[in-house]
Order: structure tokens, then sequence, then C-alpha cells
């Protein structure tokens, strides 16, 4: 599900930035840093909004002989974090005989066999290995819609598994 | 306490029945039960029935003192009806328990003097007659009797025990044995053959004579090697244990009264009794530490038929040839196997066996798979062996999965019966089991049955507080129960996070993908494999579980030093076994104490080249160049070696190892490396980046269409090196190039291409690039070096002579004349690159520009041959300065036979350094050509016509 949220990134900068292009640079280093990250906690940072207009605030220069200061750079992201029970479509990016992976966007959901329906074989001979059914075939590249029954937050990473073993999921 | 008791059997039953006894006798019914009663007594009893009256009526008189009046009331009141009693009880009565004789008795002199009193000779005969007959049923029933006396004395002393629950004020301390009592031996025998011996003991105690004596045989299981018994004398024990096996009769002890109550006192036996169909595995011999599954039991408890899967190599291994021959004899012990080097478990084939080693197949029943081979018995694939009980672990048994899996392959449907399995590890699997505040279970035993609660407190290990919830039925909801450990199951949900905490795979971490009735399937993080396991052996794992993949010093994706040759990673990390990939490729399973340390590799440091030579290094994206070609994200490099993590590939975890010379970089890791550890202020300072990115900025600058399009190009780099093509299409760095062979567009980089400036020339993309913005310059320069002598004083080349050091416009002219007029063609061509690139064969112009004899202002005025070409000049061009091409172009006869230096040499006597770049007249000749090119620049034209 994607969520607009507001975060905020600490910066700490070498006086060398201290400048007319600070402002910039920070806003820069902010959308490099964050944008197409991923925490466990909030999900995949996707995008920041209005990044032209970003409060920087006023830096703090950090004690000590470094000479480094630190701003605390408030934004605003849409963010996506995967729910168990949501519905989303997906790519396989990989066959394998324990199930398959399929990508949402960044997110990787592994399919296991068992929440694959039963008539949906695994086909080793296929070219490219596949699953298939009478009338369905799921091989790498195959669209496909799943449910996410299970998710793992990791510190910086987030793996979940899915099922097509409901109506209406399955290749599209 | 494994003792034989002598059941009572039913008579004593009866007994019990009838037995009056009041508190106060127990002391009483103690004494005369142990005291030995002569064998005179019974033939007493057959000479005379009615004497026998009499001594009880002694017996009374010694013993009943404690008794009151109204009690004796009682009796008396009681015995009234004596005469109608059955005579059986009756007999007993008297009979069997002293006390009751004694009551007995005492009506009987009592109701005897009533009858001599007041009952006439009629009544006296019948009375006699039913005496006979009571005699006479008493000697019948002599046998029985005499059984009980003994049992009576033996086990006189439990019927104190017997009434302990009833009895509050009797001071425990009277209750313990006394010099009184029998004297209790210990005898030492062979060790693990106590029970065996009781058993023999007991039977010699019932069938051999003299032996009466001995009162009780028992064993301790706290007390091993000996075999107690309980006799008066040591003589009888000495009677019952002669010539027996197994006993050490000189090691006898008698146990000190004070520790009988030690000895005696019950302890919990751990001993389980084992049941046809319970695990155990085998102690010793080749089948030690197998898992095994009791088939029956064999008649005296000392032997199991169990169920095991063979471990044979068919004869094919020389130990046990060697051993079968060398004895020439059937061996009993069989061959030595060390646990290391025996045949792994499979199931018996006969295929095999009938193959390798048929002699020694003796029995073959197909049809119901059963066969004797090498004197053991395999039926369906199983061996099934006689094992002394003794020889075979019983407690505790936890059978793995993959042993259940075996011993189920065999038997196809019958799947894994988890009942048999739970009932088997219970107590071992309580201790393992651990609920937490929170955990969600369901009662799979007792009356709430079915029920799911959720836990709210585990004071105990074996008892667990569960909060009764989410059940159908709205009564019992939101009440607190009490429920035993064993009789609880936990209970996930598809999704759920869980690690597992005990068993072969604990440690492991997974999602649960399917949930049976007692089995949870899950994908381990690790491994992505499946693992069935028991509900009960999970926990919810907390999320953000970082610390899952280290175990120990150790970590998953760690460089390890396994020996001084040896290094590897870390594939999959479990609790007491890691699975290394070598650096050669094998995959290891290693103990921790055999990695000898972890690689302390710094990460930017972890660098090598790929075939090209190109730096690699962690986190790039390499593929394969031969082989597979499986395509990687690079975990980790040693030396020469990538370990490469690849979602495609399942063996290892996805982990591979490739020499860094067969790899092909395919994408940089676009990593940010944290700048502030070493701070680098050139990369830092934006503005210290300005100057450096000026160049390609400027690159870029060049608008309009893409200089390189439609150039003639060859591949200098790469598959296609060598292969000749055009440009049709580019996009910034990466041109499309029209290969002239394999007759397709190929996408390749600018800067791989060589740029063809004229036939057989070519020029790199950079020279070309350079000359193009050059010759841009120069446009851009134009006027304000026209204006300046000093333009022309670029053209003061020693090949013009002075006539370079007069105004341009002076000189023009005399140009201008010879082209008819065209001066301004000169003037300009004069300060455009393309004169410099014309002069680039005459050392004096190539001065003039700075970059002279450079071939890119050929290229920048390649970059023009469009241009050219629309001006139909280019054939010209093409001919490589052919004078008779300038001529077809009918523009400059005197030009081409100035190519020839004549008309050069006419203007301004400077024949000789026209005729250097004699073979570039058609440079000149361009430069007059009235190419759009040129009109392009109109400032330029403007400026030249005003100096004229």
């Amino acid at each position: 599900m994607f969520f607009i949220k507001d975060l905020a990134l600490n910066l700490t900068l070498h006086p060398s930035y201290f400048g007319p292009q600070m402002n910039q640079y920070l806003r820069q280093k902010l959308l490099t840093d964050v944008e197409g990250t991923c925490t466990g906690q909030f999900g995949y940072i996707i995008c920041v909004l209005d990044s032209m207009s970003i409060d920087v605030g006023k830096g703090k220069v950090i004690p000590g002989n470094s000479g480094y200061a630190e701003f605390e750079v408030k934004y605003r992201a849409v963010v996506w974090k995967p729910f168990k029970g949501e519905v989303v479509d997906a790519v396989v990016s990989s066959v394998n005989n324990m199930g398959f992976f399929a990508d949402v966007g960044p997110l990787s959901v592994f399919i296991s066999k068992h929440l694959i329906p039963n008539d949906m074989k695994y086909t080793p001979s296929h070219t490219p290995p596949a699953y298939i059914s009478d009338d369905q075939v799921i091989m790498k590249g195959s669209r496909v819609r799943i449910k996410i029954i299970g998710t793992r937050a990791d510190v910086n990473s987030i793996s979940a598994i899915g099922s097509i073993k409901e109506d209406f999921l399955g290749p599209l | 306490m494994s003792g034989v008791k002598p059941d009572p059997e039913v008579k004593r039953e009866a007994l019990r029945e009838l037995t009056h006894v009041k508190p106060e006798d127990d002391d009483s019914l103690m004494d005369s039960s142990q005291q030995s009663i002569p064998d005179g007594q019974e033939p007493k009893h057959e000479d005379d029935g009615l004497d026998d009256l009499e001594d009880e009526d002694d017996d009374e008189d010694d013993e009943d003192d404690g008794e009151d009046e109204e009690e004796s009331l009682r009796v008396r009141k009681k015995s009234r009806a004596n005469r109608f009693l059955d005579v059986e009880a009756e007999v007993d009565n008297d009979e069997d328990e002293e006390e009751d004789d004694e009551e007995v008795a005492q009506f009987q002199r009592e109701f005897v003097d009533d009858q001599q009193e007041g009952v006439d000779e009629a009544l006296g005969a019948d009375r006699l007659h039913r005496k006979l007959d009571r005699t006479r049923e008493r000697l019948d029933e002599q046998d029985a009797q005499e059984l009980a006396d003994q049992f009576k004395q033996r086990y006189g002393r439990s019927a104190s025990t017997r009434y302990m629950g009833s009895t509050t004020n009797v001071s425990q301390r009277l209750l313990l044995p006394s010099v009184d009592d029998p004297l209790i031996w210990g005898i030492r025998v062979r060790n693990g053959k106590e029970k065996e011996i009781v058993k023999t003991l007991y039977a010699r105690m019932l069938n051999k004579k003299g032996t009466s004596e001995v009162y009780s045989i028992f064993q301790r299981d706290n007390f091993i090697g000996y075999v107690y018994i309980e006799a008066r004398r040591l003589d009888a024990v000495n009677r019952i244990i002669e010539g027996l096996p197994g006993i050490y009769a000189s090691n006898k002890v008698l146990v000190p009264i004070e520790e009988y109550p030690d000895l005696l006192r019950p302890g919990k036996s751990d001993e389980i009794q084992l049941q046809p169909g319970a695990y155990v595995r085998v102690k010793v011999g080749k089948y030690k530490g197998d898992l095994g599954i009791v088939d029956n039991l064999a008649e005296n408890d000392l032997e199991a038929r169990i169920k095991l899967i063979p471990r044979l190599d068919y004869g094919r291994s020389s130990t046990q040839s060697v051993f079968e021959s060398a004895d020439g004899e059937k061996k009993k012990r069989g061959p030595f196997y060390n646990s290391k080097f025996r045949p792994p478990q499979r199931l018996f084939s006969e295929i095999e066996a009938t193959q390798y080693d048929s002699e020694h197949l003796s029995t073959a029943k197909r049809d119901r798979g059963y066969y004797i081979y090498r004197n053991e018995e395999y039926i369906h694939g199983f061996l099934y062996k006689d094992v002394k009980i003794s020889q075979l672990e019983t407690k505790e048994i936890k059978p793995t999965l993959q042993e259940i899996t075996l011993f189920n392959s065999g038997d196809g449907s019958e799947g894994i019966d988890l009942q048999s399995i739970a009932t088997s590890i219970k107590d071992a699997s309580e201790k393992a089991i651990q609920f937490q505040t929170d955990d969600r279970v369901e009662i799979v035993s007792g009356e709430q049955s079915k029920m799911k609660g959720k836990v709210v407190a585990a004071t105990d290990a074996k008892i667990i507080r569960v909060l009764l919830e989410g059940n159908q039925e709205s009564g019992v909801n939101n009440t607190i129960v009490e429920v035993p450990v064993s009789g609880l199951r936990k209970v996930f949900l598809t999704g759920d996070h869980v690690t597992v905490i005990h068993g072969v795979h604990s440690e492991e971490s997974g999602l649960i993908v399917k949930i049976e009735d007692n089995q949870v399937t899950l994908v381990s993080d690790q491994t992505k494999k499946d693992i069935t396991v028991f509900p009960n052996y999970l926990m919810k794992s907390i999320d953000s579980s970082t610390t899952s993949s280290q175990i120990g010093r150790f970590e998953l994706h760690q460089m390890v030093q396994l020996n001084s040759m040896t290094v590897g990673l870390i594939i999959k990390a479990e609790k007491e076994v890691f699975t290394v990939l070598c650096t050669d490729g094998r995959v290891l399973q290693v103990e921790p104490r055999s990695i000898q340390n972890v690689l302390d590799i710094n990460r930017m440091t972890e660098k090598t080249t790929d075939k090209n030579g190109l730096e690699i290094k962690v986190g790039d994206v390499v593929k394969e160049s031969t082989g597979e070609r499986r395509q990687g994200n690079i975990l980790h490099i040693y030396r020469s070696f990538l370990f490469l993590k690849s979602k495609d590939v399942s063996e290892n975890t996805g982990i591979f190892v490739v020499s860094s010379t067969d790899v092909q970089t395919i994408s940089n890791k676009g990593s940010i490396v944290s700048a502030f550890k070493t701070p680098d202020l050139n990369k830092m300072n934006p503005d210290r980046l300005m100057p450096p990115p000026a160049a390609p900025i400027a690159a870029a600058r060049f608008s309009g269409r893409d200089i390189t399009l439609n150039q003639h190009v060859s591949v200098r780099k790469g598959p296609y090196k060598g292969k000749k093509g055009i440009i049709k299409d580019a996009n910034g760095e990466v041109a499309r190039v029209e290969m002239h062979n394999p007759a397709k567009i190929t996408p390749i980089n600018k800067s791989d291409l060589l740029f063809e400036l004229r036939p057989g020339t070519f020029i790199a993309y950079e020279q070309f690039l350079e000359s193009y913005r050059v010759r841009r310059s120069g446009f851009g320069g134009a006027p304000i070096t026209i204006g300046g002598g000093t333009s022309h004083g670029g053209y003061s080349t020693p090949g013009y002579g002075g006539g370079s050091r007069r105004s341009g416009s002076s000189f023009t002219p005399a140009h201008g004349g010879e082209q008819g007029g065209k001066t301004p063609a000169w003037s300009s061509g004069g300060k455009t690159p393309a004169w410099s690139s014309a002069g680039g064969k005459t050392p004096g112009w190539g001065s003039n520009m700075g970059n002279g004899g450079k071939t890119p202002s050929w290229s920048s005025n390649g970059g023009k041959t469009p241009a050219w070409g629309s001006g139909g000049k280019t054939p010209a061009w093409s001919s490589g300065g052919k004078t008779p091409a300038w001529s077809s172009g009918g523009k400059t006869p005197a030009w081409s036979s100035g190519g020839k230096t004549p008309a050069w040499g006419s203007s301004g006597g400077k024949t000789p350094a026209r005729g250097s770049s004699g073979g570039k007249t058609p440079a000149w000749g361009s430069s007059g050509g009235k190419t759009p090119a040129w009109g392009s620049s109109s400032s330029g034209w403007d400026t030249i016509k005003r100096e004229e």
C-alpha cells in the first residue's frame, strides 16, 4: 500500500560544502540517499515529494575539531509497504521446483509450491521452466496476480511470501 | 520397585470382604502374622474340627484383651446368624482372618453355652449334623486355606499398611521396620541382569522346596547390580539362589534395618514400558544409534523384535567377507563396524542382493516381500531383528523427521503416524517446548480439546494457564484454564514468521506456507527451502531478526579460512554445522571448530579486474563469459575468486564461485561510498567538481544533429572489432551502427568506434569530436580574426611567405582574382579550421592554428561532409584530392591545375609551399567552393565583405 509519509534524515556535511550551493547540494544528497531505499519500518521510499522545496533547516556544527555540520532534512515521500493480505500484480522473475519468485516493483515475493494451486505442476522440461496447468502457464516474465500472505521486515529489506491459491489469483 | 508379589487371588479378595478389622487390632494382627506357625497346626485341624474351637478359645483369651464389652456384644448379636451363614464364608472366616476367627470362636463358645443351656436332644442332633457338614467342607477347602495361610504369614504385615489411610493417629515411626521383621539381603548380580534374575528367583520361590521362608525378591533401578531377597534366615537365601548363573553368591550384603525405608522408598521410575510401535535406538553394533520401531516383545520381556532400516553393502566391503571367511563358521557377532564406516541406511534391495551376494540370500517369498539374507529377516525392505532390551535406548527417543520419512518410505501410503511419535517423544519434547505469554495455542487433549486460546502465564514448566478465546461456543471464551504442556499445541497462521527452536532445524527461521494437522511447513529465510516441523517446535520470531544468521563467531556470507589452503564462504549457517563453499567450488559441511578463523577482508580493498581488465568490486553485477553464463552480484572477492549470488541459481542458496578472468562486468554498483570516512574534497565539494565536468558539458553543448550521424566507422573494440559500418542513429555516447557484413544494427559505444575520415584513414572518437569543436570555435571567432591582421598572421606561414605579412585584403584579391572574384572564399577559408586542416599537411598552416597537422581537423571536415555532399563536391573529396574531380566540378579549372601548383605559383610565387600541400589542393578548392556550410556562417561573410 502506498502512503505519503513525513520523514526526516540527518545529513552531515563537510565544511567545504558550506556556501551558496549548500542547500542545493543537501537536497541532491537527500534524493540520492533515500529514493529507492527500503526501511523495514516504512517500506520502500518510492519518491521524495516537492524535492525542490525541501526544508533543509539550519545545520548545527558538530562539536569537535572536524567542522562537520549536521542538518535535519525534513521531507515528504511516497512510500510503499507491502501488507499481509494485499493483492498485487507482479512479474515472475525466476521459477524453480520449490516455487517461484515474483517482483512487485522493488519487492521480491516468493510463492511456494504449497501456495500454488495443485493443478499447476512444475515442468522443468519447459523452456524456461514453468508451472503449467491445463490452461495456464507461469514462467519467467509472466505476469501474475498474487496475494501477499506474509512479510518479514529486516532493517533494510523486506521479504514476502505470496499465494496464488485463491480465486482470481494467478496468471493475468 | 519391581519386586514380585504373589497375588493372593480370588480367595484373598473374599477374605478382604469379610474382614472387619478394627484399627486396634493392627498390632496384634501384625504380631500374629509374624509368628511362624508350626506345621503341626494343619494336621490338628484335620484330626478334630471341634478341637479347633478350643484352640481358638485359648487364643482369644490371649489376644482379645483389648476388646471392650460393647464390642463383644455387637459381635455376639452378629454371630447369632452364624449358623445360617454360607458355609464357605464361615470357614474362611475362622481359618484365615485370625481376628475374625477369634470373634467367631467367642461366639461359638457362647453359642455352645447357650445351646447347652436351653436346647433339647433333637436339636442337638441336628446341630451335630450341621457341624459335620461344616467340617467336611472345611477339609475340602484345606488346600486353598493352606495357601492363604502362607500368604498371610508372608504378607500379613501389608494389612497394616492397608489401613494406613484410615488411621490418622498412628505414628509413622511405629510402622517402621523393626528387628522382628525379616532381613533383607542384597546380592550382587551381573549388571543388567537384575530383572531377569528376579524373575527366575520368583519362579523358584514358587516351585522349589525349602524356599518358603523367602518372603520377597526385588531389585531397585537405583541400585544397579543388586537383587534383594527378603527372608528370615540366610540359608533360605542361599538355597534359593544356589546354582543360578549371573549371581555372585559370595557377595551378599545384609541391609541394615534403618536403611529399609530408603531402599524401599518409591522413586519415580524413568522406565518406559516398551510397547509395539515405540521408538528405540540401538546402543551397540552395526546399527548403533539407529532408530528402530518395536515390532513386538519377546515373552520374557528381555528381547524385542525391532524394525530397522538395513545398512547393507551386499558383500561389497572387504571387511565383511574377511570376517566370514576367516572364521569359517557362522559368526554371531558379525563384522566389526565403525560407526563412521558403515553402509548408509537403505531399504533392502532384492535386486542388489541377488546381483552381488546371491549365495547369502536364502529364502525369498517375493509375494510377501520376505527375505532372509545373511541369516537376518527382511520384510518389505526393513530388517527385523531381535535385540536385547538392555541394548536398546528406550528413553527420550526423538526421532528426526528424516528418520521417520525413511521408515515411511517403505510403507508408502501410511504416512507419518505423528501420534505415535508424539507419545514416544513426549517426555523429551516437553522439555524443549517453551510456551510464552501471548502464544496462540490449541488444546489437543482432555475436556477442552479443540479449544483455542492464548497463553496468559506459564507459571510452571508443565502447567500453562490458557485464556480461552475465539471459540465457537460463546460460553467458554474468556475463561482461564490450566493445561499441561503435553495437551497444548501452538497455533500459527500461514505467513507468520517463525523460528525453529528445537530439533534438527533449530535456529532456522522462515515464513509459514502451509499448516496441516500437526505439521507446519515453512520456507527458510536462509535457504529458501521447505522445512516441515511440529508446531510446538516453533516460536514466533521477532521481526527484524538481523542476528538470525549469526551463529557463534561466524555469520552467513562470511569468508572463512578452513586451513592454510582452503578458504570459503559460509553459505548456510546452522547451529552445529556450517556449509561452506570453497574457492574450488566444493561444498563442505564443517563444524564451527574446524573453521580456523574469519578472513578479515576490507571491503574497500576487495577489488580485482574482470576479463576485460575493468575494475570490479563487491556489489557489482558480473556475468560469466563462458559456461553457463550465470549472472550475479559479487558478494566477496578472494584473490581472483569471485563469490556471486544470483537469484536464478537454486543450488547452494544461489551462491557460486567463479574466476575473475571468466567474468564480464554488467553493471557497477552505484555505490554511494560514505565519503565522510575519507573526505575527498575534490569529490565532495560541488564547486571543485566543476572544472572536470566542463569538457563533457561542452561536448553536450553540441546542438542539432549528432555529429556522428551517417559517419563511416570501424569498430575498434569488443565483439565486432574490425567490422565496418555506418552510424544510423546516435544517442549520447552510444551509436547505433549498421554493420556492413552482418547486416544489422548494433548499439556500440562511440568511444569504441573509429571514424573514417577518408578511405583508409580512421580517427578515434575523441579526436573526431575535438576537431569538430575546434571548427565550431573557429566559426565563432571568425569575425575577430578576420578583423585583425593576426588572423592573417596565421596565414603567414612559411608557405605563404611574406604574403601573409600584407593585409589579408591585399592578399585576398589576388586570390580572388584567381578564383574569379571569390575572394571571400579565400579569406573565410583562411579563418576556418578547414583551412587548418588542409594546412594540416603543411607545417606552416598547422603551426598557425595551433592544432595544425592534426587529423582532427580533417575529421571536423568530415563532420561537414554531408554539407559537402549536398554541394555535390563530395565525390571530389572522396576521390581524395584528385583534381580531375574538381575540374569536373568545373568551378576551378585554375585550381585543378593549381592542384599541380602552377596556379599558386603564379599567384604568389609560393609554389613550393603550395606544392608541399599539393595533394591537398582540394582543400583549397573546398574553401573556394561555395558550400552551404560556408554560407551558413553569414556573419563571417559580412565582415569579410566589409573588409573588401
